[in-house]
């Protein structure tokens, strides 16, 4: 298979994809809940206010006419209305979706800078005891309920230590006195834009408890597939030939085996994001960060079906699209990709 | 070895390993060598026997049901209470007992149905292929296109919340994996003579796929499964933390530590106690996972 035929498939695939995701989400929106007039009415609802309701909502139309409407207003980029605060969704997501996304990055940043050194040389040396230390790391990592792992850290770091804050973006004092403009909504990127010292010094200290509850999954990932990977490349040929050819042990391993172990890694890389995006829906809990989880726990409690709806809509796209991406650039680096 | 009374063993036929002993029984040879696994099976087995027995267990059955004792709220671990009581007065070893019966076989349940939904359909789909197989697999493409947790959230929440509906819900996003492994085993045994021969003398798709294909495949679907039951307890817990799932009074370890995060930095036993048996439950089903997968490996690579 031609190499652009294969990248013109796989976009058509995703395309594919999230269209059968609208209709999903349609569904849970629309067909699962037993009366999504009365939700959208709020509680104790007379007969006619229902009977405007299922007339604004479209829901005495046939289903395929309210899908219909559905996906020509998602495309337009009409998430619709949450039923709490009568907003448009698109616009409260906006301020949420970058809180979010700092804190899935930094997570995965941590995730990655600990677990790929660690899953290297823990598979170089097989059995050693780096290897077993990393080992019960990996499984303590994916076994811990993210919630319960936040909590413990807050007791340990705000109680017991002292030395970091226990929840929020950033402290209300340094708000008023030091207050961030925004501009992409990264708090860390902003202060530093604006050379806000103060600000940033704290918000980073806000940033560090969360990330790290936060990449504690991404970590034990990413340790025992980078690991795993790594045996696997040191039992290949062209290795041992390094190695009689007197190749320092450095060179071998992190050049020659890492560089063949680059395609793992980017899927692990694409695995821990996911689990952040939806890990971050527990952690933002915990530590009352303003993001995206918050919104959507909030939703979930008051029953707002089109919040609920778009918070998933979103994510998944967000997914999609990474899936996407990592997947053309594997294509790109690997010819072996596009053949089979 | 001796052969079963009544019947001659020819001095000649040498019987063989492989028939006498069953796959099972090989897997767990290789599986007990592994002391993490026998650790975590006995964890496993505490819970579960804990669970079932918990109204023998505790002398306060009415608080692990529900049943608030306000004058006794906030009391640290003490030799009447050995988990000390949580904010409404009870007993968190009661709670932690009855939390057990509804996360254990809540994350139990998920992992049957989704295999009772995923293994048929994947067998449909690698026995008969064509566009049959087309729109099993472009199904199972879209529902794992979302993250799981999110989904199982939106669904559950849809549904209303309670054990049934999330139990429901969370099996919804996870059947997708037992038809793919179930369809690329299938596809292999497809080829095989056995299935050949039995096309041959013109026995029907459905009995094919259910007497010849379905115990075939079943070895790596018991194990995925089992490595699937940790984080089908971590997800459903997470659902109940959220609010979804268990209602209160009822117990389950997620809504425990829901309940018991806001006390957590001065009181933290009774959100501690209920977090600690999530994680001890989901780590003991890693170590037996992992063992399962390395002592099931030779065999799962067969087909």
């Amino acid at each position: 298979m031609q190499r652009w035929e294969y990248l013109l498939k796989r976009l058509f695939l995703a395309i594919v994809v999230l269209f059968s995701i609208s209709l999903i989400t349609f569904f849970i929106a629309r067909v699962l809940p037993s009366d999504p007039a009365a939700a959208w009415v709020g509680p104790r609802p007379t007969q006619e206010q229902i009977a405007k309701a299922t007339q604004t909502l479209g829901l005495d139309q046939p289903l395929y006419v309210q899908y219909w409407r559905y996906l020509t207003s998602l495309l337009r980029g009409d998430l619709g209305v949450s039923i709490k605060s009568r907003q448009p969704i698109l616009t409260e997501l906006k301020t949420y979706l970058p809180a979010t996304l700092e804190l899935v990055i930094a997570s995965m940043i941590i995730g990655e800078l600990i677990g790929l050194p660690l899953g290297v040389l823990s598979g170089a040396w097989k059995g050693g005891a780096l290897d077993n230390f990393s080992r019960i790391l990996a499984v303590a990592c994916v076994s811990v309920p993210t919630f319960f792992l936040g909590l413990l850290l807050q007791l340990v770091f705000f109680a017991r230590l002292k030395l970091l804050p226990i929840s929020g973006r950033i402290s209300n004092e340094i708000a008023i006195n030091y207050p961030i403009t925004p501009i992409t909504g990264f708090y860390t990127i902003d202060t530093l834009i604006a050379g806000n010292w103060p600000a940033f010094q704290d918000v980073l200290l806000h940033l560090i408890l969360p990330a790290i509850t936060l990449a504690a999954f991404g970590l034990g990932l990413s340790i025992r597939m980078t690991r795993a990977s790594i045996i696997e490349t040191l039992n290949e040929k062209y290795i041992l030939a390094a190695r009689v050819a007197g190749l320092p042990r450095r060179t071998i391993l992190f050049v020659l085996a890492l560089k063949n172990a680059i395609m793992p890694t980017l899927n692990v890389i694409g695995l821990s994001f996911v689990y952040s995006l939806t890990g971050s829906i527990l952690v933002e809990v915990i530590f009352s960060w303003p993001g995206l989880g918050q919104y959507l726990t909030n939703a979930v409690l008051s029953l707002d079906f089109p919040v609920i709806v778009s918070v998933t809509l979103v994510v998944t796209v967000f997914y999609v699209a990474v899936n996407l991406a990592l997947d053309l650039i594997q294509a790109t680096i690997d010819p072996r990709v596009t053949l089979s | 070895m001796q052969g079963a009374p009544g019947i001659e063993v020819s001095p000649f036929v040498e019987p063989a390993p492989a028939a006498t002993y069953s796959e099972w029984r090989l897997i767990w040879r290789s599986f007990r060598q592994d002391k993490l696994a026998l650790i975590g099976l006995a964890i496993i087995l505490v819970f579960i026997l804990g669970a079932a027995f918990a109204p023998l267990l505790t002398p306060y059955p009415e608080q692990g049901r529900g049943d608030p004792n306000i004058l006794e709220k906030f009391k640290p671990p003490s030799a009447a209470h050995p988990l000390g009581t949580d904010y409404l007065g009870r007993d968190v070893l009661a709670r932690v007992l009855y939390g057990g019966r509804s996360s254990l076989s809540m994350g139990f349940l998920v992992v049957v149905i989704a295999v009772l939904i995923g293994v048929p359909l994947g067998a449909i789909a690698g026995y008969l292929g064509g566009w049959v197989d087309e729109i099993i697999m472009r199904a199972t493409d879209v529902f794992m296109a979302f993250p799981s947790l999110l989904l199982a959230l939106a669904i559950a929440s849809a549904l209303g919340a309670g054990f049934t509906n999330t139990m429901i819900a969370i099996a919804v996003t996870w059947w997708p994996w037992y038809t793919r492994l179930v369809r690329s085993q299938t596809l292999s045994l497809r080829e095989r003579f056995f299935v050949e021969a039995a096309r041959s003398i013109g026995l029907p798709g459905h009995k094919i796929v259910l007497t010849h294909v379905l115990p075939n495949v079943m070895t790596p679907v018991w194990v995925q499964a089992t490595l699937d039951l940790g984080s089908a307890i971590l997800i459903s817990a997470a659902l109940n933390f959220v609010g979804l799932g268990v209602q209160p009074p009822a117990a389950d370890w997620g809504n425990m530590v829901s309940q018991g995060r806001l006390y957590f930095i001065d009181r933290p036993w009774f959100a501690g106690a209920a977090g600690a048996a999530i994680f001890l439950t989901v780590l003991a089903f890693n170590f037996i996972g992992d063992a399962l997968r390395d002592a099931a490996d030779p065999y799962l690579r067969r087909t």
